[in-house]
């Protein structure tokens, strides 16, 4: 339909597009299945990358004013922000070698963020235009850390109530429950055999789908799963992704969508794509990757099909439903957007 | 005129940043089989769940192109050394890279393999590893492999009864970035045997270039030819991995490791 209206809206019209080549027409690539297919943008982005660079781009969030925040490891600007056609139209920070986690909330209708800072080996809260509002240290009150090393916080999740859950997905892998002025409540999840245990936990969301039953889900990205706890920890399923190395769970709506950093068969070589998955927990569609299919309750292993991204590390999804990928590690490029197809 | 030529030229200018902008490669398809050795045929089927994308694949050795055959059902391989290639086509994307396995007849029964105590993270699925007709699985995770670190391996092979041997094969990893390298050198001894007299007995030699730098994650299979005349039943294979990873590695300097998975004769 686009590609009609835009031959349609060119001045020249038919007659200019009668001398093209068919090999030279316009090809739109389209990603995913079912209802949920998205038209790709590479260059949204209109970030001057010699004022504003980008290193790993980690993770992205929409604030209320409509803005798309990204948290990138580059300290001449660890937060750009963006609207959604891709101007430029802040930036901040410089003092998170190690942004990783960016998690936004409104705290009685103020919007907050929590950045998880790898390299410092702590949560630190800000206001939206970053100043410092609180800092969170390594969580000696579980005896589980000798010193601060040990912990390298990845992500947080924050409840309606004001707790906050820390995932600890590059250190010991568990989730560690703070209340809203940051004091420990209880740790679960880490590392073992049990189904309750994570294994490389990146990331955590609060799931308010269902109204009666709020619960977490927490990333298990080595096992290629998402876990399900209740919000005091108590582990109640697993949600499996054969081949998928999830990044952090994103809810909007009845959805549930997730950068997969990479396919487990095709590990270290540029290999992800984007699951995007419904309120049953089923596989609906893959954003550059394999048609989602079942034999059973667990779906087909899950692969990349297109290399449409490198290693994408997290999905915003903005109010008017686009999608916003960041991606680690894949040449310092800035993040893509992908209009849905309706 | 020249100037709706002019916008005819930007026009296509145009359509052409919009197709670079938008024309991705497809990822290569997966080509999934129990082994690459087989006793009769091997049966090998092909993956990739991209709807609107065409799996062309080759048994010549040749790399397929949209005239070779497209995929629709499992292919059955009966001849040794038959190489498989497969590449996946789509309108508006470029074709994805090629993927390949090569396929081999199990060659003479084998009674006995004995070999050098692997390293513990890889000791393969025990003291039939190499005889079990398994391999061909190119991730150095995978329980069919066998994987050492050191000077020399050493690997005895006793057959049933004294046949000619006109060729061995050993079926190795390449996967340099986890400093997996070809062997350097393979030398085949056979046991020559007059009453009172036993003696190892040089039989053959390959020499590879296993310090050259290469990117591939592939299995390979390293034929040695030998003495087709002469009768045996037993073989000694002494293999040197490499000793020095090369300059330009991470890993420079430190011994490479060696992966095998399967040993055979013909």
């Amino acid at each position: 339909m686009r590609r009609r209206n835009f031959i349609k809206n060119t001045a020249f019209g038919l007659a200019g597009a009668l001398y093209i080549p068919q090999i030279m027409a316009p090809t739109e690539t389209i990603l995913g299945h079912n209802n949920k297919r998205y038209r790709i943008n590479t260059r949204w982005s209109q970030a001057d990358v010699a004022r504003n660079p980008v290193n790993d781009c980690h993770e992205m969030v929409q604030d209320q004013k409509g803005r798309i925040l990204l948290l990138t490891n580059e300290t001449k600007n660890n937060v750009l922000i963006y609207d959604k056609n891709g101007k430029l139209l802040d930036a901040w920070g410089s003092e998170y070698p190690g942004a990783h986690g960016l998690t936004l909330f409104n705290e009685n209708g103020t919007d907050v963020l929590y950045i998880c800072d790898n390299t410092r080996h702590q949560v630190i809260k800000t206001t939206i235009d970053g100043k410092v509002l609180m800092v969170l240290d390594y969580p000696k009150e579980t005896e589980k850390y000798d010193k601060a090393e040990e912990y390298v916080p990845t992500e947080t999740a924050i409840a309606p109530n004001g707790d906050i859950y820390v995932a600890d997905g590059y250190g010991k892998d568990f989730i560690i429950q703070y209340d809203a002025q940051g004091r420990y409540i209880r740790h679960f999840g880490g590392r073992g055999d049990e189904a309750a245990h994570l294994l490389n936990a990146h990331g955590i969301c609060v799931d308010l789908r269902d109204k009666t039953n709020p619960s977490l889900i927490a990333t298990s990205r080595q096992q290629n799963a998402f876990k399900r706890y209740d919000l005091e920890g108590n582990y109640l399923e697993t949600i499996a992704l054969p081949g998928a190395w999830v990044c952090r769970p994103v809810i909007r709506g009845d959805y549930l969508y997730a950068a997969v950093l990479q396919s487990n068969s095709r590990q270290w070589t540029q290999s992800g794509f984007v699951t995007i998955l419904d309120k049953q927990n089923k596989v609906v569609s893959n954003l550059a990757g394999s048609e989602p299919t079942y034999n059973g309750a667990i779906p087909d292993e899950m692969y990349q099909t297109i290399k449409a991204f490198e290693y994408p590390h997290d999905v915003c999804v903005d109010d008017e439903e686009n999608l916003y990928v960041a991606q680690w590690n894949s040449g310092k490029t800035y993040p893509f957007k992908l209009e849905p197809v309706v | 005129m020249k100037q709706s030529g002019l916008c005819c030229g930007l026009v296509v200018f145009g359509l052409l940043c919009a197709k670079a902008q938008d024309t991705f490669q497809l990822a290569p398809p997966f080509l999934k089989y129990a082994s690459v050795f087989f006793e009769k045929k091997a049966i090998v089927s092909l993956q990739f769940a991209q709807p609107g994308t065409r799996i062309h694949y080759t048994t010549n050795g040749e790399t397929p192109g949209e005239n070779d055959p497209i995929y629709r059902r499992p292919i059955v391989i009966k001849k040794s050394a038959t190489t498989l290639k497969a590449k996946v086509f789509g309108t508006g994307f470029l074709p994805s890279e090629t993927v390949e396995a090569t396929f081999y007849k199990s060659g003479l029964a084998i009674e006995q393999v004995i070999h050098d105590q692997p390293n513990d993270r890889y000791r393969g699925t025990g003291y039939a590893t190499l005889t079990d007709g398994l391999g061909g699985i190119a991730e150095h995770g995978h329980p069919a492999w066998l994987g050492f670190q050191q000077d020399q391996v050493a690997i005895e092979v006793r057959l049933e009864k004294p046949q000619k041997i006109r060729q061995l094969l050993l079926h190795v990893l390449q996967n340099q970035g986890a400093w997996i390298f070809l062997p350097q050198r393979i030398e085949v001894f056979y046991l020559y045997q007059i009453p009172e007299t036993k003696a190892f007995v040089w039989m053959g030699t390959k020499v590879l270039d296993a310090s050259k730098m290469d990117g591939r994650v592939a299995c390979q299979a390293i034929v040695v030819p030998l003495d087709g005349e002469l009768k045996t039943d037993r073989l000694v294979v002494k293999i040197y991995p490499l000793a020095q990873i090369p300059e330009g590695h991470p890993a420079k300097g430190r011994p490479a490791w060696l992966f095998l998975d399967e040993l055979k004769l013909y």
